[in-house]
């Protein structure tokens, strides 16, 4: 029977647990570039683009606040471990959803969608999403004071 | 001094490591208040009034996070970053 390392003691007593803290400036900066790359291409295209971009938006906010809740439960009972497990999954295929959607419609639209290739990678489209989601509440912080 | 440096200081030394985890987590459960409220503001639309006063709760007990930590760092000398949420939630 494959062992869930979330259900572990290991797990659960080890260091908080993030998977962004993997990240390196230089990459997270790549990701913030490629983000206002595709927002300036977006939103001087058309009022499609920008409907979807905003969906990418709203699904890398909603993963990244699936992360910090699976991150929280982390200590709780194994029923909430995994319901945040499953969460955060599920979110970050409705990431890679929006984000497939968005780059069709840059295809349609005779835009570069190369920026798709980059974030083939699960990984990669997971940590872009927490990137751009990292900015977008930085920006809200910054504006509250 | 930076922000990593500062986690390592606070994680090693025993006044501050508990104050330290107990920021760490208020910043997590004060960007899952916020992050609904900082999105919708991005798009120009305006939370819902119970989106609102949940972020302003968790802000609060944020904000007295912080100043638990900065009044034990004022005690030991020590210098501490800036500390924003969004910085925090990946530690």
């Amino acid at each position: 029977m494959e062992r869930n390392y979330f259900l572990s003691k290991e797990f659960r007593n080890g260091p908080e647990w993030n998977p962004e803290i993997r990240r390196s400036e230089n990459q997270k900066e790549t990701y913030r570039a490629s983000y206002r790359d595709i927002k300036r291409e977006a939103e001087t295209h058309g009022q499609k683009l920008p409907i979807l971009l905003q969906d990418v938006e709203a699904a890398a906010m909603r993963y990244q606040e699936t992360i910090l809740r699976f991150s929280l439960a982390r200590k709780g009972d194994t029923a909430s471990i995994e319901e945040s497990d499953s969460n955060r999954h599920y979110a970050h295929e409705r990431l890679v959803d929006a984000l497939n959607i968005l780059s069709r419609g840059f295809h349609g639209a005779g835009l570069n969608n190369e920026w798709r290739r980059d974030l083939l990678n699960r990984e990669a489209a997971g940590l872009w999403g927490t990137t751009v989601a990292q900015l977008i509440y930085r920006q809200y912080e910054d504006k509250r004071g | 001094m930076l922000l990593e440096e500062f986690a390592k200081l606070c994680e090693a030394k025993p006044e501050l490591s508990a104050l330290w985890r107990m920021l760490i987590k208020t910043a997590k459960e004060t960007a899952v208040a916020e992050l609904p409220v900082a999105l919708q503001k991005y798009h120009g639309k305006v939370p819902s009034p119970d989106e609102e006063e949940s972020a302003r709760k968790m802000r609060e007990r944020f904000d007295a996070a912080i100043q638990d930590i900065r009044k034990k760092c004022e005690q030991a000398d020590l210098k501490m970053p800036e500390l924003r949420a969004s910085d925090l939630f990946i530690f």
